[in-house]
């Protein structure tokens, strides 16, 4: 028998293949299992199984590839060696069984069916004629079509190459249609459609514009091919639905304008075409096409501008001016009341919500931007009314898109502040400062009315940010002489009027503001306040505004109080302590006496009253300053105390000289301890002592050394009241060591010593004052001995120990100085009544020492 | 009680702030005040080194009778303008050396007029006064403005102001003093700068006493302001910048400004009124 041949054998491997690939499907179907290279429609009790394919776009039959399919691949193994293929009809890489085409095809071939290997060709006749003719003969041809083209673009006349130009535009877009059919080069579709309009667009153009190709003479005839064209491209952007195209034909129509000049009759036909565009808008649902048109048109629009604005100054008249105006304001207005159109609502709605924004935004800054400065340049001088007007263009639609749009429509706010820079900016060239102050506060203040009114934030957030600016304005204007200032402090009362009303308004009946707006209350209050003290330290010298402040802090204080508003609070310690540190830079000049009393005595009483009274009887809520969390009340309680003290030592300094000053801090000194002792407040003592130790030193250096001849002459009343002082001084010792408040510390035991050292020390300066020489130290000595008796009757050291030192003062002046020039017999009486007192003081002394140690014998004096 | 103190001590502030308004002088916020407290403070520890580095009275003149030995010019030639100016300046600042309050050179005192230096006056220690020619031109026959200026160069002798200026650098006489002295004159020399207004101030001060111990018009003092150009300030209100200018320019200033002097004037008026 013959061994089979190897198509045989191939033909039996075959149908095995066949018949195992039967069973296997048979087994599947048995199983439930999608099964492979079977269509879905023939096993229609699986269906539910696979999901159906989701339902490919229909497409042209002409020669196009299957859509692909949704369904979830099916396994496709090899028939022979079952290797995973990707299709059906592949060759198997492995075995190279060609897995001939099965009973169906895979509904969904994603890639092109790989063909079936050809036989390799072989050049012999048959190719040489069949394949090579055609392939040389159609390159030949397509070259010779292209000469031909160079050829007739080179010698043919203008109409000719306005109908190839004409003819390659619409072959492209022919070519792009068609290639929207055939993907991959779907993808080209755009460009080539785009390119060939661009082609006919720029044709139309050069048919009247360039030499080569002109063939229209007259401009009405040139205008309307381009705007045929353009009508073309456009229409057919937005058959197509292609946003790219339609901004592209959009733009490119008015691009190519650019450069029609001269047969533009009038700027009307850019109104026209751009109000065109509007309807194209509208009607085609495309908001963007608004979005290509009005930076064509604006573009268009710069040499009316230009022209607008570079007349003669004899030529700038109104009527000059309003036809350009008028360009701008009719498109403005066309895009600007779309939202208020039925029809066009749409166009602001759903997804087109951001880009209807964007157009609103665009036409608004757009027309702001380019009619403002017109406007300013061509009139040269600003006036407030044109401004006003081209504000309210602005500002009225912004108050309509918050009620046809959405509450914060973006183009709402823009249209606000658009119209808020414009007025501000008329309001800024005001040549006359106190208007200009007025103005720029009734229109800040105005913008915030109307944002309260309407609800609006960005409106009331506009005001407000151009209402912080009045301060800037107001120094300006106050530099201009007294009467200015004190026009525009008042100017200033009128805005802490508004900005009170505000805060109230804000924080009362402004239901939910949005989170960065809810601290506009407070900021008002403090402008408010801020212009109040500003606007009197405008109208007032310093020190009435001095006693204005002191009125103010009383105020704030009770209202903060009574209506537990911190911020109040705030601002009212804020006075106080400003008030404080105000006082020290208050030159009272002449310092003229008002009822018998001097202004800085007045001032100063009214503010230790203001101090005193916010100290020991107004009651501040402990809850409400525990809200400020930047100090606690006893710091600030603290603080104030202080500066009463400092600011009262201060004007005691500058109001009195030293014969007054020393008695009036010496007692001030002791009011103080006394307060902190029965108090128990250490910052009293405290001060006390430093007051204290402030009059020691003066009385040495601003009394004593002081020359006589500038101080203000003794008399019986200010003897009395100095020596009286001193005297008073021996009270504070006695409170040092009183224990009805509590047992002494160490801060008492230091006062103490101050009030024991403080009557010897202002004494000896009385004396050295008004005595000189031996009968200086002869008081002195009596000075002395009488602290020195004093101590040791009453067991004070404080008072010994400072008449020890006055003393020894004493011996050392004598010896040295008062007897140095002395004759003889003066000399030994002044020795002889020196030694004398020190050996009656010793024996004091003694006496003294004894009676202790039989009182208490551990105790030593 | 204490509800009604708030309203009062309202009703107050604002009723002062009126009352001052009206009835009050100018006033206006300034650095001075307080610079010039801390001025005064230098100055008193000036007169502290006084006391421990004493000049006397003898000494101080032979200081000044040294200076003025160099800088005292030929006197004008009699019979001319210049010969009755300085005739009248002697006679005029003889009656206010003759006053009570002056003390320290009684009897001392030698005037002298210069024609440079322009329209100024000035003392040197010991009691010896300059007044220049244009300053008395400039003066003309206001007896008590001329009293006044008078009055204000006795009175940085008497008050001390020229030995100060001369004391720490005369501190030669032993090598403790010359050490100390020559240390401290350092110092001083840096606070002067800041306490020479405060010795202008005291001399004006002392010039009013004197007219009014000598029962002249101490409006004298304010005329001889206006003679000389230091004009009354009206501007009470000036911008923070202004006013930090002032103080820290009055450092290094030598007299204070017309608003400092004539409300300082004023206000000695009419305390010793």
């Amino acid at each position: 028998m013959a061994a089979p041949s190897n198509e045989d054998l191939l033909a039996r491997i075959q149908a095995l293949d066949r018949e195992l690939h039967s069973l296997r499907d048979e087994v599947e179907r048995l199983k439930n299992r999608p099964e492979s290279n079977t269509a879905p429609a023939s096993r229609p009790f699986i269906a539910d199984l696979v999901p159906p394919p989701r339902p490919t776009p229909v497409q042209p039959q002409r020669d196009k590839p299957a859509p692909r399919s949704e369904t979830p691949k099916a396994a496709v193994h090899c028939r022979l060696c079952l290797t995973p293929l990707e299709f059906a009809d592949q060759v198997c890489a492995k075995c190279g069984n060609p897995n001939g085409a099965s009973a169906a095809k895979p509904p969904a071939a994603a890639k092109p069916v790989a063909r079936p290997a050809k036989p390799a060709w072989k050049f012999d006749e048959k190719f040489i004629g069949e394949k090579m003719l055609q392939y040389v003969g159609i390159v030949i041809l397509t070259i010779g079509i292209v000469f031909f083209l160079i050829w007739t673009a080179a010698n043919a006349g203008p109409e000719v190459r306005v109908l190839l130009a004409l003819g390659a535009g619409a072959a492209l877009i022919v070519a792009g249609l068609q290639a929207e059919k055939r993907p991959p080069y779907d993808q080209m579709t755009g460009a080539l459609i785009g390119g060939g309009w661009t082609v006919l667009y720029v044709t139309a153009y050069a048919a009247g514009h360039w030499s080569a190709t002109k063939i229209f003479n007259s401009p009405e005839v040139i205008l309307g091919a381009l705007f045929v064209t353009a009508a073309g491209m456009i229409g057919h952007a937005v058959t197509r639905r292609s946003r790219p195209l339609r901004l592209y034909s959009v733009s490119l129509t008015y691009f190519v304008m650019l450069f029609c000049g001269q047969d533009v009759p009038g700027f009307e036909v850019f109104v026209i075409l751009f109000a065109s565009s509007v309807v194209v808008a509208v009607g085609a649902g495309e908001v963007d096409v608004l979005l290509a048109s009005l930076p064509g048109y604006y573009l268009n629009y710069t040499s009316v501008y230009v022209h607008t604005v570079s007349l003669p100054p004899a030529e700038r008249t109104v009527d000059n001016f309003i036809g350009p105006f008028v360009w701008l304001a009719v498109p403005y207005l066309l895009v600007a009341s779309l939202p208020l159109i039925g029809k066009a609502r749409r166009l602001f709605d759903g997804e087109q919500a951001k880009l209807g924004e964007a157009a609103l935004c665009l036409n608004s800054a757009l027309f702001a931007l380019v009619a403002g400065s017109m406007g300013r340049v061509y009139f040269g001088v600003p006036k407030l009314e044109r401004a006003a007007a081209l504000a309210a263009l602005l500002a009225v639609p912004s108050l309509l898109y918050t009620r046809r749009l959405s509450k914060r429509s973006a183009a709402a706010g823009l249209n606000a502040v658009l119209g808020l820079g414009l007025l501000a900016a008329a309001v800024f060239e005001m040549p006359d400062p106190m208007w200009k102050l007025l103005a720029w506060v009734v229109v800040s203040c105005g913008w915030v009315w109307v944002g309260l009114f309407f609800d609006q934030p960005v409106w009331r957030a506009a005001g407000l940010a151009m209402s912080v600016l009045t301060f800037g304005f107001y120094w300006e204007v106050a530099s201009a002489g007294p009467e200015s200032r004190r026009a525009a402090s008042f100017a200033l009362f009128l805005f802490t009027a508004l900005g009170y009303f505000f805060s109230r308004f804000h924080r009362v009946w402004l239901e939910d503001p949005p989170e960065w707006e809810k601290s506009s209350a407070t900021l008002w209050l403090h402008a408010g306040s801020l212009a109040l003290v500003v606007g009197l330290w405008g109208v007032l010298d310093a020190a009435p505004f001095l006693c204005a402040l002191c009125a103010l802090a009383i105020a704030a204080e009770y209202a903060g109080q009574r209506l537990r508003r911190v911020d109040l609070w705030q601002e009212a310690v804020l006075v106080e302590f400003g008030l404080g540190v105000y006082s020290f830079f208050v030159d009272y000049g002449a310092n003229a006496r008002v009822l018998g009393i001097s202004a800085r005595l007045w001032t100063t009483a009214l503010a230790l009253a203001t101090y005193g009274y916010l100290y020991f009887v107004g009651e501040v809520d402990e809850e409400l300053a525990s809200q400020w969390k930047f100090f606690d009340l006893q710091s600030l309680r603290a603080a104030m105390s202080w500066l009463a003290a400092a600011v009262a030592a201060f004007a005691v300094y500058r109001e009195f000289d030293g014969r007054l000053r020393l008695p009036v801090w010496a007692l001030w000194s002791l009011g103080l301890y006394w307060l902190g002792r029965t108090r128990d407040e250490k910052n009293f003592s405290l001060q006390s002592i430093a007051l204290a130790l402030i009059a020691a030193w003066e009385g040495v250096f601003t009394y004593l050394l002081y020359p006589s001849i500038l101080v203000s002459p003794i008399d019986p009343l200010k003897a009395v009241f100095y020596w009286g002082s001193c005297a008073a001084l021996i009270g504070g010792l006695v409170l040092a060591k009183e224990k009805r408040w509590g047992e002494p510390d160490g801060l008492d035991e230091q006062a103490a010593r101050v009030f024991g050292f403080l009557p010897l020390a202002l004494g000896a300066c009385y004396l050295g004052k008004e005595l000189d020489s031996l009968k200086l130290t002869m008081a002195w000595t009596a000075l002395g001995l009488a602290f020195l008796i004093g101590g040791l009757g009453l067991d004070w050291k404080e008072l010994r120990r400072p008449a020890l030192g006055l003393l020894g003062a004493c011996v050392v002046k004598a010896l040295f100085w008062d007897t140095a020039n002395l004759p003889l017999p003066y000399r030994v009486a002044s020795f002889v009544a020196l030694g004398v007192v020190l050996l009656i003081g010793s024996s004091l002394y003694v006496r003294a020492g004894s009676k202790n140690e039989k009182n208490n014998p551990a105790d030593p004096v | 009680m204490k509800k009604i103190i708030p309203p009062i001590l309202f009703s107050a502030a604002l009723g002062l702030a009126i009352l001052i308004s009206k009835k009050g002088s100018a006033s206006r916020e300034s650095l001075l005040p307080l610079s010039r407290s801390v001025a005064e403070q230098e100055k008193g520890l000036d007169r502290a080194a006084a006391v421990a580095f004493p000049l006397s009275v003898d000494e101080e003149r032979a200081i000044g009778a040294d200076i003025d030995r160099e800088i005292a010019g030929a006197p004008a030639a009699p019979g001319t303008p210049d010969a009755a100016l300085a005739a009248r300046w002697r006679e005029t600042a003889g009656d206010a050396a003759r006053a009570s309050s002056v003390a320290r050179f009684r009897g001392r005192y030698e005037f002298r007029t210069t024609p440079d230096g322009g329209e100024n006056a000035f003392a040197l220690p010991g009691g010896f006064v300059y007044i220049t020619l244009p300053l008395l031109r400039r003066i003309g026959d206001d007896r008590d403005a001329l009293l006044f200026i008078a009055g204000h160069e006795i009175g940085h002798v008497e008050l001390g102001h020229c030995a100060d200026a001369y004391r720490l650098r005369a501190g030669d006489r032993d090598p403790i003093t010359a050490t100390l002295g020559g240390a401290l004159s350092v110092g001083r020399i840096f606070a002067s700068m800041h306490f020479s207004s405060t010795q202008e101030l005291e001399a004006d001060k002392f010039s009013v006493l004197l007219l009014r111990s000598i029962h002249a018009d101490p409006q004298g003092a304010l005329r001889a302001f206006d003679a000389l150009g230091v004009r009354a300030e009206t501007d009470t209100k000036r911008d923070p910048g202004t006013v930090a200018v002032e103080g820290l320019a009055d450092y290094f200033q030598t007299h204070p400004g017309s608003w400092e002097r004539r409300a300082a004037i004023e206000r000695e008026i009419a305390a010793t009124r």
